[in-house]
Order: C-alpha cells, then sequence, then structure tokens
C-alpha cells in the first residue's frame, strides 16, 4: 500500500503590506466626502422617498429648515416644530431668518437663495406647518424651494 | 563602506505603526461624516399675494388639471376619487391631449397642474403626489427624447453644457446674431417668441444656426423641456385638519 504523506505545507500569509495603502485611500474619500454637520438637530428627521429627484447645483445657495417632531419629548412635546440654525422658531421668525441668509451670500446671488425644506415623513407631520412656512418664505419672495427627499423605489400603494 | 550602509538602514523610521495611525483617522471620519444629500423635489412658489391680484391668472377650466388631497390622505382629481398609482397616467394623458379630448387639456402649453392640500394632509402624502407629478412630466420629456425615465433623470445637463460642440454652435450663433449669448441664452431662446418683439434678423441667425440639424442631444432636451413646461400650481389650502 502506498502511503501518501501529507506534506507540511507552510501556511502562506497574506502581505499586510499594502494595508497602509488601502487604509488610506478609504480614509481620503471619507475625508473628501465628509461634511461636517454645523447644526445639531433638535427635531427628529426621516426624510421621505420620491423618485424624480433633482441635484440642487449650487450648495452655497441653500438654506436649511428643518421640520419634525423635537427629540426631547420631555420638554418640547412631539407636535412637530421648525428648527432653523440651532434654535426652534415659528413660521414668523422665518423672514428673519431668510434675512440673516441673504446676508451671508454675494450681493448679486441673493435672490437665487434656494430653502431646502427637511421635513419628516411621520404620519404626525402635516401640510399645515409646511404650509406656513411656505406663506412666510411668498412674503419674503424666498420662492425657490426644495423638498429633500431620499431616493426611493417606486411606491405604489392602494 | 558595508558597516556604514548598514548603520543607515537602522535609522528609517519603523512604519509599522502608519495602518494604526490611518484607522483611527479613518474611524474619526467614519464617525463624523454625513453625506451630502441635496436632492429632492423643487418647486417655485407662486409670487407674494396681494389682495386685488387673487383672479389675475384666469385659465380656461379644461386646461387645469385639479387634484385635491384632504386631510384623510384622499385623492380626488377632476372631481373623482383616484388611487395614487393611477395619477401619473391621468396626468400623462390630460396633458398630452393635444385637444384630441374635449374634456381633457388643449395642448402641453397650456396645461397646468393644480394641487390643492388640506392643512390636515399628510406631508409624506404630499410629497408623494407631487413626485407622481412630477414623474408625469418627466415621462412625457423622456418619451419626447425617445429615451427611458430613467436615462432622462441621470442625464446630467451639466457635464451636457460643457460639450465643445455646443460651445462652437453657440459661438456661431452669436456671431450669426450679431449679439453675445451664454449657451443657456442660446438653449432657452425662442424664436416665435422674439419674433414678436420685431427681431427677425435674430430668428433667421437662429434658424440658420439650429433648423438644419438636431444633433445634439441636449438642444432636444431642452426643446422637450419647452414642450412639456412643468406648470404646477399649488393653490390657497384649505383650514380642515391643521
Amino acid at each position: 500500500m502506498a502511503q501518501f504523506v501529507k506534506k507540511e505545507k507552510p501556511q502562506p500569509s497574506i502581505s499586510t503590506a499594502s494595508l497602509p495603502d488601502i487604509v488610506f485611500m478609504l480614509l481620503f474619500f471619507f475625508m473628501v466626502t465628509t461634511v461636517l454637520r454645523e447644526t445639531d438637530l433638535l427635531v427628529k428627521v426621516s426624510i421621505p422617498p420620491a423618485t424624480q429627484l433633482e441635484k440642487i447645483e449650487n450648495k452655497s445657495l441653500v438654506s436649511y429648515i428643518y421640520v419634525g417632531p423635537p427629540k426631547d419629548k420631555g420638554q418640547f412635546g412631539d407636535e412637530p416644530r421648525i428648527q432653523v440654525n440651532d434654535v426652534f422658531v415659528t413660521p414668523r421668525d422665518i423672514p428673519r431668518f431668510i434675512a440673516q441668509e441673504r446676508a451671508k451670500l454675494d450681493e448679486a446671488l441673493r435672490d437665487k437663495i434656494i430653502i431646502s425644506m427637511k421635513v419628516d415623513q411621520n404620519k404626525k407631520t402635516k401640510m399645515g406647518i409646511v404650509i406656513d412656512i411656505r406663506e412666510q418664505l411668498r412674503e419674503v419672495d424666498a420662492r425657490k424651494v426644495n423638498y429633500a427627499t431620499v431616493r426611493g423605489d417606486d411606491v405604489a400603494e392602494n | 563602506m558595508r558597516k556604514k550602509s548598514r548603520r543607515g538602514d537602522s535609522q528609517e523610521v519603523n512604519a509599522g505603526s502608519m495602518a494604526d495611525i490611518a484607522f483611527l483617522l479613518l474611524i474619526f471620519f467614519l464617525v463624523t461624516t454625513t453625506i451630502a444629500s441635496d436632492k429632492g423635489l423643487s418647486i417655485l412658489l407662486p409670487p407674494k399675494r396681494e389682495d386685488d391680484a387673487l383672479n389675475e391668472f384666469k385659465m380656461k377650466d379644461r386646461n387645469v388639471y385639479k387634484v385635491l388631497i384632504n386631510s384623510r390622505n384622499q385623492l380626488l382629481v377632476e372631481g373623482d376619487p383616484l388611487s395614487l398609482s393611477k395619477l401619473r397616467k391621468g396626468a400623462k394623458e390630460f396633458i398630452d391631449n393635444k385637444g384630441r379630448d374635449e374634456k381633457l387639456s388643449e395642448s402641453p402649453l397650456e396645461a397646468a397642474v393644480s394641487f390643492k392640500t388640506d392643512r390636515g394632509t399628510s406631508y409624506a402624502v404630499y410629497v408623494r403626489v407631487l413626485d407622481e407629478i412630477k414623474a408625469a412630466y418627466n415621462e412625457l420629456r423622456a418619451e419626447k427624447l425617445g429615451i427611458a425615465l430613467d436615462a432622462y433623470l441621470t442625464f446630467d445637463e451639466k457635464e451636457a453644457l460643457k460639450d465643445e460642440k455646443l460651445l462652437r454652435k453657440v459661438q456661431r450663433f452669436s456671431q450669426s446674431v450679431g449679439d453675445n449669448f451664454s449657451v443657456k441664452d442660446y438653449l432657452n431662446f425662442d424664436p416665435i417668441k422674439k419674433g414678436q418683439e420685431g427681431k427677425r434678423k435674430e430668428v433667421e441667425g437662429y434658424q440658420k444656426a439650429r433648423a438644419s440639424d438636431k444633433e445634439l442631444f441636449i438642444e432636444r432636451y431642452y426643446d422637450a423641456s419647452r414642450e412639456y413646461p412643468l406648470r404646477i400650481s399649488e393653490a390657497e389650502p384649505t383650514k380642515i385638519g391643521g
């Protein structure tokens, strides 16, 4: 009987010499794509899905308004609230906010300001609050509005 | 000689911890990253309301596609309840009627979608309906161009605007008209409208530069959006359920 002797093969080890390179590559990717968030969100915002998305071309023109139920339920309740910068506001404060945001822009670009509305898709968030904001935006002639959405599949119910 | 070179070797900085350092940085950026997602549905709000200008825009009834959503998120389209999944098809038929059916719009240029919500309508439903109406317009435009909807949506206008062929064409056009046109001006140029202002020369120059061939996709792209202008108007909301 022939005997097969298993040769002791040395375990091939993967070279880790290129590991730093790989990690650096990832690092640079994230460094480039990172946008450090300036505002602390006080409201819960989960953005609704849509299919017909448009990209905002010029990011410096964008100002954000957040609408959603407060994260701190005990203090603020759970009715949807409006947040701009770092504070809760009422619709009446919107014109002042827009004026502030406009002041940050170049003079030539001031009437091109875009308002991105990040509104929660929770059932409790009704159009009423959005309409109030919209009316104020019309008052100060900041009429370019973008409802922030994420890319979603064709959602057809009923 | 040999000794010297060995000493040089030993002075090398140990790079073994490089990976660790990089990992640390990587994890920091991973945690702090929010990939910017400035995407969404854009609309232009109507101008500021003036008391006496309420009835300024009178449109023929047949040219307005009326969409209502009540505070229980039910859809009423042209007076009939409709499910959301049928809205896109309905809107497309309405806009692209071109005078065939007497109840539907006269032409895509005339047609408009009037969109009315209650204060109690949920925002998620509002976005869905707006999405469907936009989809109707985009599908019509895509069909006009002979491409799929997805291809239409992913078409990068910004890149196409830098096309050298286009830039040369605009230059030629500017010369023939005797005026300085930007690329966007050129693409948005409407010979009929300008003709009304009595600019015959411009119209002729335009037609010479453009009518012969439509080889550039971006020109057809702009033509399609001109043919189906996005006209979504949001009516004053009712006060129910706020």
